[in-house]
């Protein structure tokens, strides 16, 4: 069980996409894969603790001109670039006014340094718990772009999860970006609350991103995703059916969506919080993110 | 047991490759295996340990140097990806014996008191120059370096002084 | 004593000067002991993975690219019990007790206690080693919950008459107290009121940046080395590393190495940080490197990485306290009634003196006839608590605060009328018996500090900011808290006597070199240092120079620990200055004509010339010259010395605890606000008070850092810092789960100082270093159960914590 030295671990650096894409699909098709580096803030933590599992890495770094940066397109989505950081988003006016969200959950992701770093590819593909972007990504209906020697493919972001730290994406293939679709309401509709282990340099205990539509007073939509409430970050659609029809938060209504919550979301103690507390709080951010989105 | 000559590295270590990189203004070309932490570059290949190692994790900001003007944790960052890039120490931020407006105030507003979290903390400050940002602004850009004995204020007294920032507000 | 006659004149003292070594800190030029140019092996350490139990074997397995041959390899074989002088087995750290040794020889502890050391020139391929050293071990039953009694198996130590596991017991009894139990039971059957509470702190890591580290190496005679472990012909082993106590090292040291003192070389290195973390701890790196240097007869250099730090080097005791307090109707506090168990961890180390502080200090600066506090500290299978800033005071004053606010929450009173009913008066007597014959004037110094915090007006306006909440359903709280304690400087009772400590200043071309052992760890003690020489000779800053702690070259100061630098060491370097200009005075390199001129300044002669400090009295131009032409002298230059004299006054009685416990203390009034959100029961700390009473400031600069700093490390202990144990492993041992306070934890601390000066320390001066970590628990815990009602009895007061509390009553939101 000795930890792999940094010394034998091998890095390629591919400086065109198709460089990249080609070797692995080679490495696929030897069944040897190799682990891909973007900011290395979560590999680097896991290779300084001697967790590391692989010792073969792909390093992206070199495609900066291919993968990097977010665009705005014309119907209004933006496309997040494989290497896009968390300070280049939180550097976009347009970001900060037509997706909040995404900013709050990037501006709390770490801190200053992490956030030079960190991608919202590297934190989506990462498939922890405790993500913080990839929340609020789901929240917003992403979808992950993923591309292979074999083409291309995109899969919408709620169905990228397969289970613990397992995801759709193939060992061929690559995020080559992240696409957030044009949001028909008003940002009012977002909300985003991360309960951390402190302010900054935090690991999220837990944490609802929310999208709320109304019509009339009522709920119409719902998105609900929950973070370190389950083996992967989750849309809770047993909450969001119960909060369609959603006028006022009566004590009856409460009990619904709380049960709802109850019957989806079995979370864990460990050592950073508890399932109790968990499960409290979970719902409070509901209620919370219901009554703030009412005005 | 003895202590016989040993081998220079693992067996199963990968080889050295080529990186180029700009260090406080200097270019170097670096034969070094690619996934060697840029902190132990610069600590121990380079002499340049005025970037310190706290927790080997990203979490205490000790290890910040400028990346491309941008302040990231050296212990986070594979030597490869430096390649083409520019970095900036500590070694690097004082011009000919003078010191940078930042390392004046925190000696004035009694900002480092130990020093060990002192350089990472002023080269998280320097990147902050230039823009004008009240204290909550300063203290929420500094949360990624962690400091054990000053309680921060003496920093942010420090950092605001050098930003010329008291009237706050993003400008 | 002659020349208690503070306070002096003061020009550089009671000034902000800059730090002399502060702009190598700036730079990053300053080299602490991991940045020093180093070509040697690298050691690391073996460590038992379990709570408790024997090793019967060690296994070293075969991988690729480990060659075992090019390690050294250290275990507790090499240390023959034989191989002792005085028939104590040298594999003992040298401490209170000897129980704790350096590596494991059958039995063991703890998870993470030393069995073997390695070293290796690639400190890659020594951290792959470690992971393949296998140890065979036969379990043996731990005690792993400090609270629970242990059963006969669980039992490892067993001391005089205490009961199994106990390391130290302690009763501070007073009034009604020294009668018997059934006598203070009695005042509490007539008490109108009885308030019960129970009260929980945790271990706290230290977390200093600088993680431990050591390097050493060892001469011998050329002929030996090679060969056995132990040379035969005389031998040294010089050490140099991050430390606080250079002589505690020397004295771990001669005793493993059998040596005598001058074949013991001890260093400081720049320090990053200790607070306690590097005070007995790293006598063991000492040991593991001084061990492996003399295996290999090469440099040897440890260091510890965070993970290694945080699980296995002490930490704060964590304790538990249950109290009683009978008061009369008026809200007066007859009698306490208080049990203090102390969680020591595997071995004994400091945990008897880090009790002993804790009991003087639980029933703080109040004045109740009728006290007893039983104090006891137990072994648990967890690596061992030792020094933490504070050492057992935060952890009585957390519960005795605590306890006070329910009390008043009892009675129906306000927290501050309740402490002022309470309070301490001149004359009147703690519940060590010590009679405070110093001028203090608590309830002035405490209304000062609230006022800064606008206790009243506060208080008016939250009451109505938690109303409006509540009709509106806002989950926010907010509350106000505070805490009022004092801190003893300095060794307890008579331990400043034990210690004896010395300081030597040095005449040097154009100035003067202060040779201390005690050690710049962030506190600022170079500067202080500085400024009191500066002041005794009358010179500026820049002829002051601080020699390196260094045990060839420098006295046994004592400790850096405890409150005392500024107060005990200060005061010896002004003396051994005066002692300086003395003997130059004797020796005819200073004489009558080289006095200041009366004219110069007028005020001067008013001014007695002991009390002045005596080479005020020259003009300084002189003072230099004579200086100069000592520093050059072929008999070599003149010392100055001074020796610690007991200040007059009471005496301390080790077997009854009563006495004179301080001859001072810092008295202190602390007041948190904080606003707790009903949603997710987190705590924002809004704003905090830190007002004090700390004799006379020497720097106002350093004075309120040293106080900010305190006070942020305690409110991690109030909100956020807890050693998870499981099974005896620390469960969190990284920075990432073991969570200290960013700068967008906590708000900026306003700190206020009363002078009421000390005539034995210098300019007035009373230590504190440890006194801002006492009192923000309590506060903080105060405020937040103000804010929702409920007490808070545990910290780190996490918002699980309070979430349980607040639903456990019933809260609706």
């Amino acid at each position: 069980m000795s930890s792999i030295a940094h010394s034998a671990i091998a890095v390629t650096r591919p400086n065109r996409l198709t460089e990249a894409l080609e070797m692995l699909a080679a490495r696929a098709r030897s069944d040897a894969p190799v682990r891909l580096l973007a900011g290395c803030t979560d590999v680097l933590v896991e290779a300084n603790h001697g967790g590391l599992r692989y010792r073969d890495f792909l390093d992206l770094s070199g495609l900066r001109s291919e993968l990097g940066g977010l665009c705005w397109a014309e119907d209004g989505s933006l496309h997040i670039g494989a290497l896009c950081t968390y300070s280049e988003l939180l550097n976009d006016a347009d970001a900060q006014l037509k997706l909040p969200m995404l900013c709050d959950a990037s501006r709390l992701v770490g801190a200053t340094q992490i956030q030079a770093r960190g991608t919202f590819a590297g934190n989506v593909e990462n498939a922890s718990p405790a993500a913080d972007a990839a929340p609020a990504l789901m929240a917003l209906d992403a979808a992950v772009m993923l591309r292979s020697e074999r083409g291309s493919r995109t899969v919408p972001l709620d169905q990228y999860y397969q289970g613990y730290r397992a995801t759709a994406r193939r060992s061929d293939e690559l995020i080559t970006s992240i696409i957030v679709p044009a949001q028909p309401g008003p940002v009012s509709e977002q909300f985003f609350r991360k309960v951390g282990t402190r302010a900054y340099q935090a690991i999220t205990k837990v944490g609802l991103s929310a999208r709320i539509r109304r019509d009339g007073g009522a709920i119409s939509e719902a998105r609900v995703v929950a973070t370190s409430m389950a083996a992967t970050i989750c849309r809770v659609t047993a909450v969001e059916d119960a909060l369609i029809g959603v006028q006022d938060l009566c004590d009856d209504t409460r009990r619904r969506i709380k049960e709802a919550q109850t019957s989806a979301l079995t979370p864990i103690d460990d050592v950073r919080s508890q399932a109790d507390y968990r499960n409290e709080v979970f719902h409070r951010l509901v209620m919370q993110a219901v009554a703030q989105t009412q005005s | 047991m003895t202590v016989s000559k040993p081998n220079t590295c693992l067996a199963d270590a990968v080889p050295k490759q080529q990186v180029r990189v700009s260090i406080n203004g200097t270019e170097t070309t670096l034969q070094v295996r690619p996934f060697r932490r840029l902190l132990d570059v610069l600590r121990t290949d380079l002499d340049l340990p005025g970037t310190k190692e706290g927790c080997g994790e990203g979490e205490c900001g000790a290890c910040s140097v400028l990346m491309n003007g941008e302040p990231v944790n050296a212990c986070l960052v594979p030597i490869i990806q430096c390649h083409d890039t520019d970095i900036q120490t500590i070694e690097g931020l004082a011009q000919n014996q003078v010191l940078h407006p930042v390392q004046q105030a925190f000696l004035k507003h009694g900002g480092a008191q130990c020093g060990i979290c002192t350089p990472g903390m002023v080269v998280t400050a320097a990147w902050m120059c230039n823009r004008k940002l009240d204290a909550e602004q300063i203290r929420q850009r500094l949360s990624g370096n962690i400091c054990r004995c000053t309680g921060y204020s003496a920093i942010v007294n420090s950092v605001a002084e050098a930003l010329g920032a008291d009237q706050g507000g993003e400008g | 004593m002659a020349d208690g006659g503070f306070p002096r004149r003061a020009r550089r003292v009671g000034r902000s000067s800059p730090r002399p070594e502060g702009k190598d800190k700036v730079t990053g030029a300053l080299r602490y002991i991991d940045d020093q140019r180093f070509d040697g092996l690298y050691g690391a350490t073996v460590r038992t993975k379990q709570p408790r139990g024997r090793v019967v074997g060690i296994r070293f397995q075969q991988a690729t690219g480990i060659d075992w041959r090019e390690f050294a390899v250290v275990t507790a074989q090499d240390i023959p019990r034989s191989s002792s002088i005085d028939g104590i087995d040298p594999n003992f750290v040298a401490l209170i007790q000897r129980d704790q040794p350096y590596l494991v020889r059958d039995e063991f502890r703890h998870v993470g206690e030393p069995v073997a050391l390695l070293a290796h020139p690639d400190p890659e391929i020594l951290r792959r080693a470690v992971d393949l050293v296998e140890l065979r071990i036969e379990e043996l039953p731990a005690a792993l919950d400090f609270r629970q009694e242990p059963n006969a198996q669980q039992v490892q130590h067993q001391q005089d008459d205490l009961p199994g596991n106990v390391f130290s017991r302690i009763v501070v009894s007073k009034g009604a107290a020294d009668e018997s139990k059934a006598a203070l039971q009695a005042i509490f059957e007539q008490a109108e009121h009885v308030v019960e509470g129970v009260y929980e702190t945790p271990a706290q890591e230290q977390c200093y940046i600088e993680t431990q580290g050591m390097v050493a190496h060892v001469e011998v005679d050329p002929s030996e080395a090679q060969g056995p472990l132990w040379p035969k012909k005389p031998w040294k082993v010089v050490i140099e590393g991050s430390m606080q106590c250079p002589y505690y090292v020397h004295k771990a040291i001669t005793h493993l190495c059998q040596l005598p003192d001058d074949r013991v070389q001890i260093i400081q290195a720049p320090t990053g940080g200790g607070f306690g973390g590097k005070e007995d701890y790293p006598s063991i790196i000492a040991g593991h490197v001084a061990l492996l240097a003399l295996k290999t007869r090469k440099k040897v250099k440890i260091i510890y990485d965070r993970v290694e730090d945080i699980a296995t080097t002490t930490k704060r005791h964590p304790s538990r306290t249950t109290l009683r307090a009978a008061l009369d109707k008026q809200g007066r506090l007859l009698a306490i009634d208080m049990d203090v168990t102390l969680d020591g961890g595997a071995y004994v180390t400091l945990s008897p003196v880090v009790l002993s502080r804790g009991a003087i200090h639980a029933v703080g600066p109040y004045a109740i006839d009728h006290v007893r506090v039983h104090n006891r500290v137990v072994l648990s299978n967890t690596p061992p608590h030792g020094a933490f800033r504070g050492f057992g005071a935060p952890q009585t004053i957390f519960a005795f605060e605590r306890h006070l606010d329910k009390c008043a929450r009892a009675l129906g009173l306000d927290p501050v009328k309740f402490r002022r009913l309470n309070l301490l008066k001149r004359g009147q007597t703690l519940a060590v018996s010590q009679k405070i014959e110093e001028a203090i004037e608590l309830e002035q110094w405490m209304d000062e500090a609230l006022d800064a915090f606008d206790y009243e007006q506060r208080k008016a306006q939250y009451e109505r900011f938690n109303r409006e909440a509540i009709a509106k359903g806002s989950p926010l709280r907010r509350g106000a808290g505070v805490a009022v304690f004092m801190h003893g400087a300095g060794f307890t009772g008579s331990g400043e006597d034990y210690l004896a400590s010395e300081v030597m200043v040095r005449a040097k071309p154009k100035g003067i070199e202060i040779c201390t052992a005690n050690t710049e760890i962030g506190q600022g003690s170079i500067t202080v240092f500085t400024q009191i020489a500066a002041d005794s000779l009358g010179l500026p800053m820049e002829t002051i120079s601080i020699a390196k702690p260094d045990t060839d070259q420098v006295p046994n100061s004592g400790p850096t620990v405890a409150s005392r630098t500024s107060m005990v060491v200060g005061h010896l370097v002004a003396r051994a200055c005066d002692d300086l200009v003395r003997k130059l005075q004797q020796q005819g390199a200073l004489r009558a004509a080289d006095k200041r001129r009366e004219a110069e300044d007028p005020q001067e002669r008013k001014i007695s010339a002991l009390a002045e400090g005596l080479g005020r009295e020259y003009q300084s131009d002189k003072l230099l010259d004579a200086l100069t032409e000592s520093a050059n002298a072929d008999a070599g230059p003149l010392e100055g010395w001074a020796k610690y004299v007991r200040p007059p006054g009471g005496l301390w009685n080790d077997k009854t605890y009563k006495g004179v416990a301080y001859g001072t203390f810092a008295w202190a009034t602390y007041a948190a606000a904080v606003e707790v959100d009903l949603t997710t029961f987190e705590t924002k700390l809004l704003d905090f008070v830190a007002g004090q009473e700390i004799g006379r400031v020497l720097n106002p600069l350093l004075a309120e850092g040293q106080i900010q700093g305190g006070v942020v490390q305690a409110m991690g202990w109030a909100l956020l810092e807890d050693t998870i144990y499981q099974d005896g492993h620390v469960k969190n041992p990284n920075m990432t789960n073991y969570v200290v306070p960013t700068f967008a934890d906590v708000p900026d601390v306003q700190v206020i100082f009363q002078e009421s000066p000390y005539a034995y320390g210098p300019w007035g001066a009373k230590g504190i270093g440890e006194l801002p970590m006492d009192g923000p628990a309590p506060a903080i815990a105060n405020a937040i159960s103000d804010a929702v009602g409920v007490s808070i009895d545990i910290i780190p007061a996490t918002p699980e914590r309070v979430m349980r509390a607040v639903l456990a009553q019933g809260e609706a939101l």
